[in-house]
């Protein structure tokens, strides 16, 4: 195999992923917003086409590339980089709730995974946790990062279809006009130094601050 | 050498100012005093309880390849609030970008504010910032960066500029709270999830003992026609976030909620 070559996704790998990424792998996805159902609330995030400019920036500029290149990391990790990397994942955290969101995800899929695969995967933020999990079971990173940044995407619009409210075939549609950037954040995300994380998604920062004042919420964040 | 890529003629400045405190009969001193190069530091009279300390970068701003090292030693007990004398203003680089290495060690039962003045980022600046801040859980600690895009007054516009702002503190020996700033391509920021067109915000983070307690306290007096923030708390951090339009609303803000949340005027230098 030639350096750069894409190994093809097994069956296998591809049935572990759709099953880690699904909203039906129970680590109660569909409990957090990111900060959107505020920003939806203050009237940042209206329809589809501000939800697509809202979660391009998320992936772009915010969490979906700093995951990715955590998750990047987390599939080399060993010892205690690895301990490492999880507390820099947490401490990245910009508010309680999005501290929540990573850390309560990121448990319960490690207690989810090790009862399923036999691997003893201790509680780790999300993205950690799944590289951990991906490099145990063998599962292609280059598939693994453009995969959880669909399902990050993904799990975002089913909370704006719900809330904001935008029909199905809607949400699928912004979903589907972000896959070409998904790819490029997650092919510069396989080679990125800890040193490229950062976020430039200051008003979402915010908007998951002022999540926590909301006096009527359906999503934990 | 004839393909050596810079040019040795190249004027660069370099500065480096580290300030070390003991406690001594209950009163902050002075034990160490370092600086060379482009950076100074001051300790001027104020005729408050606490010390202030006022960095100074002499060459003026930071453009590419300049190297400024800011550090501080606050052993058990003291208290310290430390500043820069005006805004920081990041210039045009031509090649590379310039460095700003910030290090804090805050020992037991110190108090110990990082409060400088803005960073100004003009067009096609780069620049990268690292700081780390070494403290005990017993001690409290302020850590705040400002950042302005161009000078909307001046009629500027920022077209392209690199910023990289990496926070790392360590809190008796385990990582509390990490922070990573980063701009590259100032043309993004119009959108509602990061700027939405505003050019001026500011992340101010306080880790102390009470920290979490004083959360409603910081939410109370965060009320600004002209300035957004959040603040959360959690994990003995108290976090709080302002975005404005412009430098000048941005300041009045800060200087409001500093003067109230910290109960004490601020350094001088802020209000020349």
């Amino acid at each position: 195999m030639g350096m750069g070559a894409h190994i093809a996704m097994s069956t296998n790998s591809a049935h572990k992923l759709l099953a880690w990424l699904s909203p039906s792998y129970p680590i109660g996805a569909y409990s957090y917003s990111h900060g959107l159902e505020y920003a939806i609330d203050a009237g940042d995030v209206h329809d589809a086409h501000s939800l697509q400019i809202w979660l391009s920036d998320v992936l772009q500029y915010g969490a979906g590339r700093n995951d990715a290149i955590l998750l990047a990391h987390a599939y080399r990790a060993d010892g205690d980089a690895l301990t490492e990397l999880c507390d820099l994942a947490i401490a990245l955290s910009p508010s309680a709730e999005r501290h929540l969101e990573t850390t309560a995800q990121g448990a319960a899929f490690a207690k989810v995974t090790s009862a399923i695969t036999g691997h003893d995967i201790s509680a780790m933020p999300l993205p950690v946790a799944l590289g951990v999990a991906a490099r145990r079971e063998d599962v292609p990173l280059n598939d693994l990062i453009p995969l959880y940044l669909h399902s990050f995407a993904a799990n975002i619009i089913a909370a704006g279809v719900r809330f904001i409210p935008l029909g199905q075939t809607d949400g699928q549609r912004v979903l589907h006009a972000l896959f070409d950037q998904i790819d490029d954040i997650a092919k510069q995300a396989e080679t990125a130094s800890l040193d490229d994380l950062g976020s430039a998604c200051f008003w979402s920062d915010i908007a998951s601050m002022k999540h926590e004042n909301m006096t009527t919420r359906i999503f934990r964040t | 050498m004839l393909d050596q890529t810079t040019s040795p003629n190249m004027q660069r400045a370099k500065g480096r100012a580290h300030l070390g405190f003991v406690a001594r009969a209950g009163k902050t001193t002075l034990m160490d005093l370092h600086q060379s190069g482009c950076v100074k530091a001051m300790l001027p009279r104020n005729h408050a309880p606490v010390m202030d300390g006022v960095l100074i970068n002499t060459a003026g701003g930071v453009t590419g390849g300049d190297q400024l090292q800011y550090s501080a030693t606050l052993g058990d007990d003291t208290t310290l609030c430390l500043t820069t004398q005006t805004a920081e203003r990041i210039y045009q680089s031509s090649s590379g970008h310039g460095t700003i290495k910030t290090d804090f060690s805050v020992g037991a039962n110190a108090t110990f504010d990082w409060i400088p003045q803005e960073t100004i980022l003009f067009n096609q600046s780069a620049l990268k910032r690292n700081m780390t801040v070494t403290m005990d859980a017993s001690s409290s600690v302020m850590l705040m960066e400002s950042i302005v895009l161009g000078r909307r007054a001046m009629g500027e516009t920022l077209n392209s500029c690199f910023l990289s702002d990496q926070w790392r503190v360590m809190r008796s020996g385990k990582m509390a709270y990490a922070d990573a700033l980063r701009i590259s391509d100032p043309n993004a920021l119009n959108t509602p999830a990061t700027l939405g067109g505003n050019r001026a915000f500011t992340t101010l983070v306080y880790i102390a003992p009470d920290a979490e307690a004083r959360r409603n306290q910081m939410q109370q007096m965060l009320n600004f026609d002209d300035v957004k923030t959040g603040v959360s708390a959690w994990n003995g951090c108290l976090v709080t976030r302002f975005i404005a339009r412009d430098a000048q609303p941005l300041r009045k803000a800060l200087i409001a909620t500093l003067t109230q949340f910290r109960n004490a005027p601020l350094p001088r230098v802020w209000h020349m």
